[in-house]
């Protein structure tokens, strides 16, 4: 079982010019790290049960793909390196159904901006819906499925 | 006009609505066309113009005075963002006369747009 962490960092590929402060100066960065906290019951209890919906009804439209039978043999169910259950992640996801995908990632954003996305590892500085539309959408796709693998894939998957 | 808030005014990260029309000037140098008796024109540059001038329009609320009230402190240490052009080292010229509800510009001098 994977140990429960507070926050994960990812590095985007694409880096985007936000709004930062350095010790009390305001200027512009070259935004190459999201820092992502850990969702909390509290505040998120709503949303997060939304998303569970979603991304579930997503994985069942695909179903074939997570059958453990290929030809009538049973498949070895293979345990995953984190690395891999990322990848696998988003490649299901590119995937999915069009509409039930942006639909997924709408929420998903809107989940991303309730205290959950910051720009510095101290988590003072928010990540504002302007900016998180700057993200290129391999780079969204990259921290939602990074999320999703070190947040929620454990309870999601039950 | 009605308060818009299409995200695209930010100031120092924070979003900012606005009520008109947000007026740019993204500064450059200006080219000065000198000329000289018997002689080809003479070009020097002007860097007075090398700043940018960004103008918004606000309602007047006790919130936004607030808000912009910690803007004019700050001096330049102020970022703005306006759709694709990003303004650093911005200082508020002055704070207007402000009477409750009407709509009042706020002027900001800063580096040129980047």
């Amino acid at each position: 079982m994977k140990d429960l962490k507070e926050f994960i960092e990812v590095k985007i590929s694409n880096p985007i010019k936000v709004a930062y402060n350095l010790d009390g100066k305001n200027d512009f960065l070259e935004l190459d790290t999201i820092f992502l906290k850990c969702f909390n019951k509290k505040d998120h209890q709503n949303i997060t049960l939304l998303m569970r919906n979603k991304y579930k009804r997503m994985m069942l439209s695909n179903v074939s793909l997570f059958s453990k039978f290929i030809d009538g043999k049973p498949q070895e169910i293979k345990v995953l390196t984190d690395e891999e259950e990322i990848d696998s992640i988003r490649q299901t996801l590119t995937i999915c159904d069009g509409d039930e995908l942006i639909s997924f990632y709408d929420k998903f954003k809107e989940f991303l901006l309730k205290d959950i996305a910051f720009k510095d590892e101290s988590f003072k500085q928010k990540l504002n819906g302007v900016e998180l539309n700057l993200l290129d959408n391999d780079d969204l796709e990259a921290i939602i499925a990074n999320y999703i693998s070190v947040f929620f894939v454990a309870s999601w998957m039950k | 006009m009605a308060i818009l808030d299409y995200g695209d005014l930010l100031i120092n990260g924070t979003v900012i609505k606005y009520d008109g029309k947000v007026k740019i000037e993204k500064g450059s140098i200006t080219r000065v066309a000198n000329p000289q008796i018997s002689g080809e024109v003479v070009y020097t540059t002007d860097i007075t113009t090398n700043r940018s001038k960004i103008t918004i329009p606000i309602r007047v609320t006790p919130e936004s005075n607030d808000q912009f009230d910690d803007l004019y402190n700050n001096g330049d240490n102020n970022t703005i963002s306006f759709r694709d052009a990003n303004f650093s080292r911005c200082a508020m010229e002055m704070i207007p006369e402000r009477e409750d509800q009407a709509v009042v510009e706020y002027i900001f001098f800063g580096n040129p747009a980047v």
